[in-house]
């Protein structure tokens, strides 16, 4: 993929992702002529840059987006929910489109058909007659050399050459191609008449836009036509005719080149190569005499009718009217070798090199005719606002840019004479009266005719040309001296967008440097105990402080920057819940808060899929159709809030609703029912523990699997989901009056602190936020109950178990000297266990990296970490474990 | 070296007028609306402006209004639209532009309407 296509597609998630979250706000409050204004400004650019690819799919409805928010912006469409809903459609059309773009790097073609569907009911609620479908010519602006699109070639060659006489005269040529909208009848146009109207025709022709219908089909009253002209007016002229119908024409200047195609039967032999040698000689030495005779010698050899013939009548041509034009002439030669014609747009601009910095090809000449009629177009203006001298200055810059050639010649000092009295009187017309002596002869100066001439009457070499020969700017040489100032300007964007895989590697590259520095202390040891240098070991200890700082710094910086805004997460909720409420005929009034509150990218990335099965859940059973609501004396629409806020060094996520809530009852009895829970269990468990039991694997209380939140997952997922990254999650609810889900998380997962703890000569580590606390209980306070270990620690009863059993290690665990036991307590579904080890290490800072590919499989470890000394650690899953 | 300055609020557009200007070789520099276009021209002005209409805070035509004010050296502007309607052009001139473009701009017209106006490019 190349750079552009990268920034258009990162351009453009992030447009399609704001004017989702606009078109959310329009909702809140409709009518809002900022937020349609902005909507469109957004549609408008993202057309704009998906027009410089060739993504018809996207442009189409993109395009018809920006024509509907248009009509919407002046009022003549109202804003409404089907509009919003079509908007968003498309919207999301463009994304899956942007999804391919970076998946495949094109569009399938699938998608033509929801793409002509999406603009075609985009476009139906704009009023009757501002449809812009249909029109698939636009005006373009450029002039092109070759213009390989245009039939020119099928013309008849007299009638080329003698247009190309009259252009080298100094006559523009236009092709002009008119399609009038299929309703011109009806908007009281008149193609034919228009047509009639177009100055200089030498050419025309009329034809149907497709194949003609079956007569009975036929619809009199629609325009199928498409006229194409060939004019020799100004094209200023032609553009003024056409003013009205910019989207139907297409006015293009056609240079000259274009029309020297020659045509004919290539067959007849390619035995040309003696010919071509003897002309480019004769044209190398400068003999056109000597090969205007070889030509017309070979023409007599040939029948007419050859592509050889053609070409040899066209280089005949080019002897009579531009003999110095030694280019084509040789491109002319040359193509005699292939029988096909050569390709002028490289032949212009090998002149244009070869002409200097004048630029003097003639797509330049067309180029120029534009700037100078828009100039002129400026100065008519009848205006007077306060800025009229700078554009008055701006004009005659412009001006003066047009013929750099005139150093401090007459015209030039005309010219500046000119902007004085314009600004003294405050009137254009001194300058329009420099544009009126010196345009034409400006113009001319490009005409190929008068390159000629300027060439052949310059002895100089073709090198001298190329020095630039700038003019004294009327804005005088400041502008120019200043040239790399721009270069120090820091630069404009104040926030930095970087590849996510970038900072991952930073995170690794830190979480490695964290490793390698906690080898120091090991070396310093070393250094003292099997060396003996004690000063050195002391001089490494200090320096590891140094280190240590800088790097436990660094990781901070690294962990800020990827802290990210729950915002992330949270603004997919107003569709999200917009659509389903709307689908289950509920009506939800969101409310998000703290959506500024920061956390770590991986647990932002946790959260999105558990919240949305929360809400989901909210939407789907806690909060009631609106006659329930009302019949409970509650307002008929329902409230859904979603709140971020920070504690300590978690955050918290609470997710409320105003719906019916949850029937301890009701929970009880279906985990009864499907053996969740005994019947003692039954008897015994307090209201919340039921509540609690949504949380069990295997637990949902709906039958049916239900479109939204069923899918056969049930909150057990979102447990566990929260549990992987450390986080918990809690619910409180009251029948009758709602539920709140609450999600804790700690702000940041990339540094676990573990435990480390030895077993059968092994260490394992085991995360400190499990552990409650560790004990050396006795051999003689351990009890047998069946075939259980349990001891009693502060009155109540707490299990044993044994590393070595959990991990399948056929070894006892080992007592200390005292004949003790190490036990770790942690904490596990709501209950302490003990697990018996042979010792306890410290606790230490590690960076913990998930197992991965067939290790990936083992629940009883969460993952491995390098230590300072270079061992691996393991580190446990307790949860998997017991 | 002739210095263009590129106002567009979409960095795709930027990012292409920029290599297309870059590759021709004119110095480029960037500005993502008219406010921050204006703090450039008037820190070391620009030999040519090409500005975009649709852009927050200060679109294309408050731009040029607001530059053709100042009393910099008046350089050319062309204007880059995909509104070809004739209103739009007349208001892009009324504004100060002296040149308008049609997006998506083709790098050959864009250069050659470019070395018409600057020349050809100056080391």
């Amino acid at each position: 993929m190349n750079p552009l296509l990268d920034q258009f597609i990162s351009e453009a998630r992030d447009f399609q992702q704001s004017i989702g979250e606009k078109l959310m706000q329009l909702e809140s409050e409709p009518g809002s002529r900022a937020l349609i204004g902005e909507l469109f400004r957004m549609v408008h650019t993202l057309k704009g840059n998906s027009g410089l690819f060739e993504f018809p799919e996207m442009t189409g409805v993109l395009h018809a987006g920006e024509d509907v928010l248009d009509a919407v912006r002046d009022g003549r469409v109202p804003y409404g929910r089907a509009l919003a809903d079509l908007l968003l459609e498309a919207m999301d059309f463009v994304l899956l489109l942007l999804d391919e773009i970076e998946g495949v790097g094109s569009i399938g073609v699938e998608h033509v058909a929801s793409s002509a569907r999406l603009a075609r009911n985009l476009r139906s609620l704009l009023p009757a007659g501002a449809d812009e479908a249909g029109n698939p010519v636009d005006s373009g602006a450029a002039a092109s050399v070759g213009a390989p699109e245009l039939p020119l070639a099928s013309m008849p060659e007299e009638r080329r050459m003698e247009w190309y006489r009259a252009a080298l005269s100094g006559d523009a040529l236009s092709w002009v191609e008119y399609a009038p909208d299929a309703e011109c009848f009806f908007k009281g146009e008149d193609p034919l008449y228009q047509v009639g109207q177009v100055p200089g025709v030498v050419w025309r022709d009329v034809s149907a836009r497709k194949p003609w219908p079956e007569l009975a089909e036929l619809d009199a009253y629609h325009c199928q036509l498409v006229f194409r002209l060939l004019s020799t007016a100004e094209p200023a002229a032609l553009h003024e005719l056409f003013r009205y119908m910019p989207h139907e024409t297409r006015i293009i200047a056609i240079s000259p080149l274009a029309l020297l195609v020659p045509v004919g039967d290539p067959d007849g032999g390619a035995v040309y190569e003696d010919f071509v040698a003897d002309a480019i000689a004769l044209l190398d030495n400068g003999d056109l005499a000597g090969l205007e005779r070889t030509t017309r010698c070979m023409l007599e050899f040939s029948a007419p009718k050859l592509w050889l013939a053609s070409a040899l009548r066209w280089l005949l041509l080019i002897l009579e009217l531009e003999p110095g034009n030694s280019l084509v002439l040789r491109a002319l030669i040359e193509s005699l070798r292939t029988l096909t014609t050569p390709c002028w747009g490289d032949v212009a601009a090998g002149r244009r090199a070869a002409g200097g910095d004048g630029g003097q090809s003639t797509a330049d000449g067309a180029a120029l005719a534009e700037i100078l009629a828009a100039q002129r177009e400026i100065l008519a203006l009848q205006d007077d606002v306060a800025w009229r001298g700078g554009r008055l200055k701006a004009v005659a810059a412009t001006l003066a840019a047009c013929c750099p050639r005139m150093g401090g010649d007459r015209r030039h000092d005309a010219l500046e004479h000119a902007l004085e009295q314009s600004l003294a009187e405050n009137k254009a017309a001194p300058l329009l009266g420099w544009l009126d002596e010196y345009g034409p002869a400006l113009l001319a100066g490009f005409t190929p005719a008068a390159t000629v001439d300027a060439r052949s009457s310059m002895p100089e070499p073709v090198g001298a040309a190329l020095a630039p020969d700038m003019p004294t700017r009327v804005e005088g040489p400041e502008g120019l001296r200043l040239g790399r100032r721009s270069d120090d300007v820091p630069g404009t964007a104040k926030t930095l967008k970087v590849d996510q895989t970038k900072i991952d590697r930073l995170m690794n590259l830190i979480g490695e440097m964290v490793v390698a520095k906690n080898s120091l202390p090991y070396l310093a040891a070393r250094a003292e105990s099997q060396y003996g240098v004690r000063d050195l070991a002391r001089e490494i200890k200090t320096q590891y402080a140094v280190v240590n700082r800088i790097a436990e710094e660094m990781q901070d910086a690294i962990m800020q920057v990827r802290m990210m805004p729950v915002s992330f997460i949270f603004q997919r909720f107003p569709r999200l819940v917009r659509d389903t409420s709307r689908k289950l005929g509920k009506e939800v009034n969101l409310v998000l808060e703290g959506e500024a509150t920061e956390v770590d990218k991986n647990i932002v990335e946790a959260l999105a899929d558990p919240m949305i099965h929360i809400v989901r859940n909210s939407l789907d059973h806690g909060i009631e159709l609106p006659a329930l609501r009302l019949a409970a004396g509650k307002p008929a629409e329902g409230k859904l809030t979603i709140r971020a806020s920070q504690a300590a060094d978690r955050v918290l996520i609470e997710i409320i609703d105003d719906g019916k809530g949850i029937d301890p009852q009701h929970i009880k009895k279906k985990a009864y029912e499907k053996g969740v829970i005994d019947e003692a269990t039954l008897e015994r468990i307090t209201d919340q523990e039921a509540v609690n039991l949504i949380f069990a694997a295997g637990f949902s209380t709906v039958e049916t699997v239900s479109d939204l939140s069923g899918r056969g997952v049930g909150m057990d997922v979102v447990r566990n989901a929260m549990e992987k990254v450390g986080g918990t999650v809690s619910i409180e609810s009251e029948k009758g009056k709602g539920t709140l889900l609450r999600l804790s998380l700690p702000l940041s997962m990339a540094v676990s602190n573990v435990m480390i703890v030895e077993s059968d000569q092994q260490i394992f580590g085991v995360p400190m936020d499990m552990v409650v606390e560790t004990v050396r209980v006795p051999r003689a306070a351990i009890r047998h109950i069946k075939q259980h270990q349990t001891t009693v620690l502060r009155g109540s009863i707490v299990p044993l178990l044994s590393l070595n059993a959990l991990l399948a290690i056929n070894q006892e665990q080992r007592p200390n000297e005292d004949d003790e036991f190490a036990a770790l307590v942690i904490r596990h579904q709501g209950e302490n266990i003990g697990i018996v080890v042979d010792d306890f290490r410290e606790t230490v800072d590690i960076i913990l990296k998930p197992l991965v590919g067939i290790l990936g499989g083992l629940a009883g470890y969460s993952g491995s970490a390098l230590l300072g000394d270079g061992t691996v650690l393991m580190v446990l899953n307790p949860r998997e474990l017991t | 070296m002739q210095r263009i300055l590129v106002i567009d609020d979409a960095a795709t557009v930027r990012l292409y007028h920029r290599s297309i200007l870059e590759a021709a070789g004119y110095a480029v520099d960037e500005a993502i609306n008219g406010v921050e276009g204006l703090e450039k021209a008037l820190r070391a002005p620009f030999d040519l402006y090409l500005v975009d209409v649709n852009m927050p805070k200060l679109d294309g035509y408050g731009f040029l209004q607001e530059l053709r004010k100042t009393e910099l050296p008046q350089a050319p502007a062309i204007m880059v639209s995909t509104e070809a309607a004739r209103s739009d052009l007349e208001r892009a001139y009324v504004a100060g532009a002296n040149f308008y473009l049609i997006k998506p701009v083709k790098p050959d017209a864009l250069l050659t309407d470019v070395r018409l106006l600057l020349g050809a490019p100056r080391p």
